[in-house]
C-alpha cells in the first residue's frame, strides 16, 4: 500500500516508514519495528501505557501520527536501557518493587523520566500530579511513587 | 480513498490548503482527531499544524492584551507568566485539563474548535472575554467567544478558515478564578465556574462570570453580572445572583450527574470562584 514516507529517528537510529496518514507511532513501534516494550492499552490516550518521548517531550504514541514525525527523535522504553543494562529510573523501579504485572510500567517509567528531567527533586505530591494519567490496574501506585523518589535520590547523589 | 497528508510551514500555505479542497481537516494536538481516525474516520486530507511556529506561544503585548497562538499546548499556557490578574483563570484552567502528558500534546485551538461545553477552556475563556482570530484566504476576522461557540461542537469557524490565535483583554486591572468539579481528577469536569473582575477604586467595575457543563454552551448571565458592579471585597453577593445562574442552566443528565445534581452544584461553585476572585482583587485599587 502506497503511503507517506517519513524519516525520523528511534532510540538514536535512523528509521524510514511508509504508512498511510492514519498510522500512529504506536502502530509502527509495535508492528513494523517490533519494539513491543511500548504497550497498547486503551488506544485513545487515556491510560498512559504507550507513553514515549518525542524530541524530549513525553507524548502518547497512540495519539501521534507517524507522518507528523519527520526529523523527530523518538525515545522508547527500549532506549532507556535493557534488561542487562537498565537505566537509572528502570533500576529504581526494580529495586523499589514497583512492578506487578508490568503492563503499565513502560509508560510509567517514560513519564517518570520526563518528570525527573523537569523536576529532579519532586515531592510526593508532585510525583502524584506528574504521573497522573498513567493507570495501573494492579493499583500498585504506592511503590511507583517510592520508585520515583528513589530514582530522584540516586540522580541527586550522582550529580552531587 | 486514502487520506492525503500535509505539513505546511507557513500559515498562508495552511490556509491555502483549507481553501483548496473541501473535506481537508486540520490536525492540532491529535487527542480528538487520532481516536476518530482509529475508529475509521477518513477525511480527504489532514493538514498538520505542527510546523507552524507562528501559532505557538503566549505573547503579552504592551497594552496588556495577551495573544495565545492556536497551537500553544495546555502545558505551555499553564506555565505562562504573562497570564496574570484577570487572565490568571486561563492559566489555572489549562493546568487542570486532563493529565500532564495530554497537556503536552493538546492545544487551545484544537480544544476551541471541538467546542465541548464541559471543557475547562469553554468556561474559562468565556469569562476571560477571549476573542478568536480566524484566518481565511481574504484576511483575518476576529469573533468574540460569546458568538464563536454556537452549540455543542458547533462554532462560527468556516471550513476554509484557520483558527490562528486567541486574544485576551488586558488583565492588569483585574482578578480572576477558575473552579472545576469532576468525580475523578483529569476527567472532563461535571460543572465548571469562572469569574473575572475588573477593579477601580477598590470596587468591582465590571465582571464576567461563566458556568460550563450545564447546557449546550458555557453561559453568562450579564444582568446578574451587573449586580456585582460597585461591590468591594467582603460585601454580600445577593442570593438573586446565584438564582439567576441556576435558572439559566440547561443541563443534561448523564453518567456523571443528573441535571438536578448539576443545578445544585452551581451556587456553591460560583461562590467559590467569586470568593477567590474577590480575594485576589483586594490588592488592586
Amino acid at each position: 500500500m502506497k503511503g507517506i514516507a517519513t524519516n525520523f529517528r528511534v532510540n538514536g537510529g535512523p528509521c524510514r516508514i511508509d504508512a498511510p496518514a492514519e498510522c500512529t507511532l504506536l502502530d509502527v513501534l509495535r508492528g513494523t519495528l517490533a519494539l513491543t516494550g511500548t504497550k497498547r492499552g486503551c488506544d485513545v490516550g487515556e491510560c498512559g501505557a504507550c507513553n514515549v518521548m518525542v524530541d524530549g517531550v513525553v507524548v502518547r504514541s497512540c495519539l501521534t501520527l507517524v507522518a507528523e514525525l519527520a526529523r523527530c527523535e523518538v525515545l522508547t522504553i527500549e532506549g532507556l536501557g535493557s534488561g542487562f543494562t537498565p537505566g537509572g529510573v528502570q533500576q529504581a523501579f526494580v529495586d523499589a518493587g514497583a512492578i506487578q504485572c508490568g503492563f503499565c510500567m513502560s509508560g510509567m517509567i517514560v513519564a517518570a523520566t520526563g518528570l525527573l528531567a523537569r523536576n529532579p527533586s519532586p515531592t510526593v505530591d508532585e510525583i502524584r500530579a506528574g504521573l497522573a494519567g498513567n493507570l495501573c490496574r494492579c493499583s500498585g501506585y504506592v511503590k511507583v511513587i517510592e520508585a520515583v523518589l528513589l530514582a530522584a535520590a540516586r540522580g541527586r547523589a550522582q550529580t552531587a | 480513498m486514502q487520506t492525503r497528508f500535509f505539513m505546511p510551514e507557513t500559515i498562508e500555505n495552511a490556509v491555502g490548503l483549507l481553501a483548496d479542497e473541501a473535506g481537508y481537516r486540520c490536525l492540532a494536538g491529535g487527542g480528538l482527531m487520532v481516536p476518530a481516525l482509529r475508529d475509521g474516520y477518513r477525511p480527504a486530507g489532514l493538514i498538520s499544524l505542527k510546523r507552524l511556529s507562528a501559532l505557538k506561544g503566549v505573547t503579552p503585548q504592551a497594552d496588556g492584551v495577551v495573544r495565545i497562538g492556536a497551537m500553544t499546548t495546555h502545558d505551555a499556557v499553564s506555565s505562562a507568566s504573562g497570564l496574570v490578574g484577570g487572565n490568571a483563570l486561563v492559566r489555572q484552567a489549562a493546568g487542570r485539563i486532563a493529565h500532564p502528558v495530554i497537556r503536552n500534546m493538546a492545544t487551545i485551538g484544537g480544544t476551541l474548535c471541538r467546542a465541548n461545553p464541559s471543557a475547562d477552556y469553554s468556561c474559562a475563556l468565556l469569562a476571560a472575554g477571549a476573542e478568536i482570530c480566524l484566518r481565511g484566504l481574504v484576511g483575518e476576522r476576529v469573533v468574540a467567544i460569546d458568538d464563536f461557540v454556537t452549540g455543542d461542537g458547533a462554532t462560527l469557524r468556516r471550513e476554509d478558515e484557520l483558527l490562528v490565535a486567541v486574544t485576551l483583554p488586558s488583565g492588569l486591572q483585574g482578578s480572576s478564578a477558575y473552579v472545576r468539579f469532576s468525580r475523578v481528577d483529569g476527567d472532563y469536569p461535571v460543572v465548571t465556574t469562572s469569574a473575572r473582575l475588573e477593579w477601580a477604586d477598590g470596587a468591582v467595575r465590571s465582571a464576567r462570570v461563566a458556568v460550563g457543563g450545564c447546557g449546550p454552551v458555557a453561559y453568562r448571565v450579564p444582568a446578574a453580572e451587573a449586580w456585582l458592579y460597585g461591590l468591594a471585597r467582603g460585601e454580600n453577593i445577593p442570593d438573586d445572583f446565584f438564582d439567576a445562574y441556576v435558572a439559566a442552566a440547561d443541563p443534561v443528565s448523564d453518567l456523571k450527574g443528573s441535571a438536578e445534581y448539576r443545578r445544585m452544584l452551581i451556587p456553591g461553585m460560583l461562590r467559590r470562584a467569586l470568593v477567590r476572585a474577590f480575594a485576589d482583587g483586594s490588592a488592586l485599587q
